[in-house]
Order: C-alpha cells, then structure tokens, then sequence
C-alpha cells in the first residue's frame, strides 16, 4: 500500500530547501559585490611600442575607487597583446572571466557574438548623465551590432596616408590638399616610380601597402550589410575601384614594393594608423625608424564617387555578460570612456585618439601647438579631428577577419593575374557568399 | 519470470542508463571546455559556436542533479499516495525539460524515460495513448537540429571537435550507442507493458467467467437453502406444538381422567385435580404465549438490535417469571441487518433453552468487545447438562454463526453458559 505523504509538510520542507540554499549562498554573494575585476593588457593594441598603459590604468582606477568608496577594483596584469584574446576568451568559457574587460577590434564580434558580452543599451538609455553624441559616430558604432550595443568605445585609431615630404619636395610636388583625389594620388605616384641611380631598375616607388579597403572606402562601395549577412561586389563602384587598384600596382612594373623601402625612404606614400604616426613622427622613433626623411600625414585620396574617409579600429571596453555587478561595472566602463581627464591622459600614455570628441579637439589643438613650437610645422595633426569626424567604422560582423582574408586573396590574384576586375569579383562574391552562410 | 518483473527491471535499466548518458555528456562536454580553455583553442572555439557554453563546474552539477531531482520525484510518485496525479505529472516534466535545456538539448532519451514512468498511470482506456502521443511530440521538440534553428545551443559534436580523429569518433559513439540503448530499452519496456494489460484483460475475462459460474451455483444453493429452511421451520414449529401444547395437553387430559376417576368419590381430591389441571393449562398458556412472541420476530424491525433485544427480555421475563438481565458493555451496538437478526435470534434461542430445559430462575447475559470481535455470554443458574448435545437449538445457532465467521462455545457444568463470538464487518461499525 502507498504511503500518505502531507501536503503541507512537503510544502514546508521545500521551503526549508529553499532558504538553506538562500543561507548558504548569500554570503558569498554579497562579499563579491564589493569587488570588481578589470581585463586589460599591457602593450598597445595597435602593434606600435607603449611604455604606459600602467600609468592610465592606475589613474582610472583611482579614480573610480574614490569615487565608489568601499569598492575595489581588481586585475591581472603582465598580460601582452598577443596572448589577451586567448586569456579572455578561455576565461570567458571557463566561466572566470573579468567583470570588465577590454575588447580588441578583432575579437569584438566573437564574443558579442555569442552572448559573452553584456547588452548595454539599458544602462545607456537609464543614463541621464551619458550622452552617446557626444563620441565619434564611427567610434561608438563599432560597439553596435545589429542594433545592440555590446562594448563602448576606449581609444580610436583612424586610417591615413603617411607622406615622405622630402621625397615630394624632391620631386618637386607641392603640398597636397586635403581633399585630394585618386586621379592626383595616380598622377604623383606615375611620377614618382622611376629609376634614381641609373642601373636600369626602379628603386622610387608611389605607394606601398594600398589594399581595397583603402580604395573601397574612398569610392563609396558598401561590401557588406550591417549584420554581415549579405555581400555586394559586383556594383559598378567597386569594378571601378579594382581597375584603379590594378592601375596603381601595374606603375611599380612588375617590382616588389616593402614597407622596408617606405623606410629606408624610397617610397611615396604609405597607408597607416594614427598610432603608427604619433609613434613614429616624434622623438626619439622619429630618430631610429624613419631616419633619412621628413614624416608626414594626409587623408585617404578620393574615387570620382567617394570622400577622403577613414576605416576606424577601435578599442572597446566590455561587459562579462556573467557578471554580478553590472551597476558598478557600467560605472567602471563610464570611467575609463566618458570622464574627460582619463580620456585626455590617452594623448599623454597611448597611441591612438580619444573616442570623445571634446577631448581630441583640445588635446590635438594643444599637440599641434608643441610640435609647432619644436618643428617646422603642426598642421598635420590637426588632420586629425576631420579624420575621425569623416571615418566609418571598420567591419564589426563575425568572422571579418577570414572574410578580409578571402577579399585580400581574391584581390590579390586579380592583380597578379590582370584578370577582368568584373569576372574576378564574381569569383571572389561566390567564394564570401559561401563562407557567411556556413 | 513474469512480465512485470521483467517490465519492471527495463524501467531501473533505463533509469541507469539516462544517468551514466547525462553524466557523460556533462563530464566530456566540462572537461573537453575546460580542456580547450587551458590549451590556446577558445579563440577559435568562440568563432564557431553562437553561444557561450555554460560554466563547466555548473554544467557537471546542472543537469545531473535535475536527473537525480527527477528520480526522488518518481520514486515519491510510486511509493507515495499523490492525490493530485497531474501536478506530480507536470512537475516531473518540468524536471525532465531542465535536464534537457541544462544539456543544451544534446540528449532528449529522458523524454522516453519520463514516458516510460507515467504510462502506468494512464491505465484507463480512452488516456492510454496519451503519455506515448505527448511523449513522441517532445521527443520530436526537443531535438538538437530542430531547436538549433531557434535556439543558441552548442552540439556535443562542437565540444568533440576539439578531440583528434579517433578520439572525437569514439566519444561521438559512445554517446550515440547509449542514446540508441536507451531507446531499445524503451521499445521492450512498451512492448512488456502491452503484453502485460493484455494478460491482464485475459485474466479479467476468465475471471468474470467463474464469476458467472459461481453466482448461477449460488442461485441453485439459495433456492435449495430456502427449501431446507422452511423444513427446518416446520420441524421447529411441530417441536414447538410437541414440547408446549402437547405436553400441556397431554397433563391436562391426565388431570382430567383423574378428575373424573375421583369425581363421585371425592370432591375434595376432584377439587385438587381440577386445580393441578388448571395449573398446567395456563403454564401451557404461557407456553404457548412464549412459543408465539418467539416466532414472531418482529421487535427488531421496529427499532435497533439494543432495545428489540430488552422487549424480548422483558416479555420473556414476564411471561416466565425468570429474571433476565442485560449488561452490555459494548457500547451501540450497530450490525448489518442479517447479523443483527442472527445475534437477536441467538439470545433468544439461549434464553427459551435455559428456561425449559435448564429450569433457571435467572439468567445473565453479557455483550463485550475487544477489537472487532463482539462476545456474548448468556449465562443461567438452572440444571445445566453434562454431556452436552447439539440439538436442534444449538446446531442451528453454530450455523448462522458459521454464516458471519463466528464461533460458539457451551459449557452445560455450572448451569448452562453459552459464549458466541462475532466478528464485526468492516465499514459498518461507524455507520
């Protein structure tokens, strides 16, 4: 026969299930609530030598512990560069990962992708005090994917063109103007390539490192949709853009350009990052690198149906979307990317720019100022502000480094081979359409 | 061995084998994450999954302890009285979701566990596809590739990937060999189930037939029963006439011969005659008065047993002027109809026997009860009998109480004692 079980003493013993479980959890949570942990690495992001991160974390940490008394901001530190995406991502599967944590512009997508990272859109519209416009667009959007905000921006470094004024002055070239174009930027580098020494072999060259994304973003050809879903190579803007590709590389007649002989100073003109600029064109790297000629920046030259824009990487500052304390981690993130002072320190510290634009405006205006006083000229970093105001930001959907990798192979074939831009932009659709809808 | 046995024995093998399946796929699945998290591959690991796996120390605890949730659910279920069936039902289900949903549904086989379980509890003919309906419709939901398409979930095969070659192969097999087992186990425990309502229906039906059989000899026996009693009655009735009026008779024609033997001789000795005559024609009155309240037992139809047994004594008691008393200790006394006729019938049987036979002058009856058995002692002063024989009176008494499970005892060395023992049904005595 079965046996009678009560109603009410089964109730009263899940019950007291239930707050034992409560007992003996609560403790550890709310010892946990004081504390916070923060990811960061200690070299720069953008591959250029750094010798202060430490010196703005601590800044930005103090700041917040002062301002949150009782909390305490924990990290790990000594972490390189090259090891943080694999820290953070095993962190993030084994469940350990820090509360906030500084996202690279390559790993962005991954995890966003798969829910490691917090949505942040209702700490952003709570916020009375956060103002997003108040970021470069370019900066902030490269936190969005598909419509949700999963990382704010830290520090932005927009693409530019690296000029060898002496080699310019030289030639006899003038300076050139901002909104200088591709037939200019082809013409110049035409004139340029040339034999200088007379044993029969070109040694001058145009341009050096000039890819698609260059040439694409300046003529206005859109590659993918917002969620990286689609692929669209085949507009007549982007046939064109691979014509003024093959046009550009055919100048150097068959001779293999290295960035070693932008170095040595024997090519024009070369495709880098701010933080390659404001690393390289001060003392002393302007001194051990760039030895034997004058550095200088300008914009991305234009195509007929585009503008002098910029891809924009940015680094991103995350929430583990595991976290427990996600109110003082907002206010950790709004430390280190809304408070001006900590924004500011990024020109005296690191490499790239202030994601906010108050800040870069003064700071790079102050910047421009010292280098006028110490050299012949401070016009070029102001470049900067218009850069960043005009720059897009760089692809954000999963899995774009393979899908650039596929382009950049594809690209690169066309070239060699001088296959029909049109054709081979077919193959080179075909082949990404395939890969996205894995 | 017998079909439940072996029904029985499939469901504990099930059982297990969702346990080692649930174990195995939390342990490969924890240990392969952290295993990939110490070895350089969670870049890559991100890239190909769309969700982040869960943590691998809850993953080890998550689901089996839902599993060993689900198994105190359905041991309370079989062991235990459950008023409300559908919610012990539905709270099992939820259970058996969170296994699955804790194992990003890499393993559904605990549907057909949890099918397996409830089937005996959906006995009844128009509910009895429904557990094996549900069950198939889940089983279908809750598929990897189709929730896949709704849901971020990570495949097993995802964690295997890790694995080189054979490794990923064998763990894959493993997996796929227990899950299959499972579902084998499944097929015969059904198939057992089946056969075993089948029996079940063809014991019914074979039951029903000696049912019918037995209920056509009892006809027969009851007809037959009726007869007999009335046999019995007309002996009893014809002993009765015997013992009262013949025996009165038979004095008063005695009297009377003598009577009018002495009539002109002696008005004296015909006066004292007359008057001994007299004497036994109004004991044989009271007799025969006796004789007819006895045989009509219609007291009892009035009110309850309790006051229909003191008319009785108080009627007997006037009639024979014997005292008669009545102690019960069993507080209210409530039988079912044929019991309480049997229990009035036996006082009153004892009480006639102790007057004519035993000649007492009081009599002392006595009801008591211990558990659900009630005593009655009828005890007389009068002769008593050493050697006692079952007459007529005491052999019909053993009868009926044979009918209610009852026993009898007579003691005839210090007067006559009569102690009878019946057992009370149950379910009246609270009626």
């Amino acid at each position: 026969m079965k046996k009678k079980i009560r109603g009410k003493r089964f109730a009263a013993g899940v019950f007291l299930a239930a707050v034992l479980v409560a007992a003996l959890v609560s403790p550890y949570y709310f010892r946990h609530k004081r504390t916070i942990t923060l990811g960061f690495f200690t070299n720069s992001p953008w591959g250029v030598p750094d010798a202060y991160t430490y010196q703005l974390i601590d800044d930005a940490v103090e700041k917040f512990e002062a301002g949150h008394p009782g909390v305490k901001v924990k990290f790990v530190s000594g972490i390189q560069k090259d090891d943080y995406s694999e820290y953070i991502a095993s962190a993030l599967i084994k469940g350990n990962a820090p509360d906030v944590f500084f996202v690279l512009p390559e790993d962005f997508s991954a995890f966003a992708g798969t829910d490691a990272l917090m949505k942040l859109d209702t700490y952003i519209d709570s916020d009375a005090d956060y103002d997003t416009s108040r970021y470069y667009r370019a900066s902030f959007e490269f936190g969005n994917i598909s419509g949700n905000q999963y990382g704010i921006p830290f520090e932005s470094v927009p693409s530019m063109m690296f000029v060898n004024k002496t080699l310019l002055k030289n030639e006899g070239i003038g300076a050139i103007p901002e909104d200088w174009t591709w037939e200019d930027f082809y013409r110049i580098c035409s004139k340029v390539t040339r034999d200088t020494d007379g044993n029969g072999l070109e040694d001058q060259f145009g341009v050096y490192g000039y890819t698609w994304q260059h040439a694409f973003i300046t003529n206005g050809v859109d590659v993918f949709d917002a969620n990286g879903t689609g692929c669209d190579l085949l507009s007549e803007n982007a046939i064109e853009t691979v014509d003024f590709i093959k046009a550009i590389n055919e100048l150097t007649k068959g001779n293999i350009v290295t960035a070693d002989d932008f170095d040595k100073g024997n090519v024009a003109f070369m495709p880098a990052l701010l933080s390659d600029y404001r690393t390289y064109k001060p003392y002393p790297w302007s001194i051990k690198k760039y030895t034997n000629f004058e550095l200088g920046c300008i914009t991305l030259p234009r195509g007929e149906k585009g503008d002098n824009k910029s891809t924009m990487s940015t680094l991103l500052l995350a929430m583990n979307s595991r976290t427990d304390n996600a109110r003082l981690a907002w206010e950790l993130i709004k430390t280190f990317c809304y408070d001006i002072e900590i924004q500011s320190e990024i020109y005296t510290y690191k490499e790239g720019a202030s994601v906010l634009k108050t800040v870069t405006d003064s700071m790079t205006t102050m910047l421009s100022i010292n280098q006028m006083l110490s050299e012949e000229g401070g016009m070029d970093i102001n470049l900067i502000t218009s850069i960043m105001d005009h720059a897009e930001p760089d692809y954000n959907f999963k899995d774009t480094t393979s899908v650039k990798e596929i382009i950049d192979a594809g690209i690169d074939d066309i070239v060699k081979n001088r296959t029909d831009s049109k054709i081979g932009l077919q193959m080179i659709e075909k082949q990404v359409r395939s890969f996205l809808a894995e | 061995m017998d079909t439940s046995v072996l029904k029985n024995s499939a469901l504990s093998f099930m059982k297990s084998f969702n346990f080692i399946t649930v174990l195995y796929i939390s342990v490969v699945s924890a240990v392969t994450i952290i295993k990939i998290g110490n070895s350089g591959g969670a870049v890559m690991f991100l890239k190909k999954v769309n969700t982040l796996p869960p943590v691998p120390g809850k993953m080890l605890f998550i689901s089996p302890s839902f599993f060993v949730l689900l198994m105190v659910l359905m041991y309370i279920h079989d062991n235990y009285e459950i008023k409300q069936q559908w919610r012990m039902i539905i709270l099992e289900f939820i259970c058996t979701v969170f296994v699955i949903v804790a194992l990003q549904v890499n393993y559904n086989g605990i549907i057909l566990l949890f099918v397996a379980h409830i089937m005996k509890y959906f006995e009844g003919s128009s509910k009895k596809l429904l557990p094996l309906i549900l069950g198939s419709t889940f089983f279908l939901i809750f598929d990897f590739n189709a929730c896949s398409n709704f849901f971020k979930i990570t495949s097993f095969e995802t964690y295997t990937e890790y694995y080189i070659g054979t490794v990923a192969a064998v763990l894959i097999l493993i997996k796929n060999l227990l899950s299959t087992l499972n579902i084998i186990l499944f097929i015969v425990y059904t198939i057992l189930h089946l056969r075993e309502q089948m029996d079940e229906k063809d014991e019914i039906n074979s039951l029903n037939e000696q049912l019918r059989a037995a209920n056509t000899e009892l006809e027969n026996f009851a007809a037959e029963s009726e007869k007999l009693a009335q046999t019995r009655e007309r002996n009893r009735l014809a002993r009765e006439i015997h013992d009262t009026l013949g025996h009165t008779l038979t004095g008063i024609i005695a009297g009377i011969d003598a009577a009018m033997a002495v009539a002109d001789v002696s008005p004296e000795t015909l006066k004292r005659y007359l008057s001994l005559v007299s004497d036994v024609a109004r004991q044989g009155m009271t007799d025969v008065r006796r004789s007819v309240n006895e045989l009509r037992p219609d007291a009892l139809e009035q009110g309850d047993l309790l006051s229909a047994i003191h008319k009785m004594i108080s009627q007997m008691g006037a009639a024979s002027k014997v005292d008669i008393t009545l102690d019960n200790r069993a507080g209210r006394l409530s039988f079912g109809e044929d019991e309480e006729k049997i229990i009035y019938r036996i006082i009153q049987e004892s009480i006639t026997n102790s007057i004519r036979h035993g000649k007492a002058d009081t009599v002392r009856i006595r009801v008591t009860r211990e558990y659900n058995i009630v005593t009655i002692t009828i005890r007389d002063n009068g002769i008593g009998a050493p050697d006692i024989e079952f007459g007529f009176g005491l052999t019909h008494m053993k009868e009926r109480l044979d009918m209610l499970g009852g026993k009898i005892h007579v003691d005839g060395s210090d007067g006559f004692c009569v102690v009878a023992e019946i057992p009370i049904r149950w379910g009246t005595e609270n009626d």
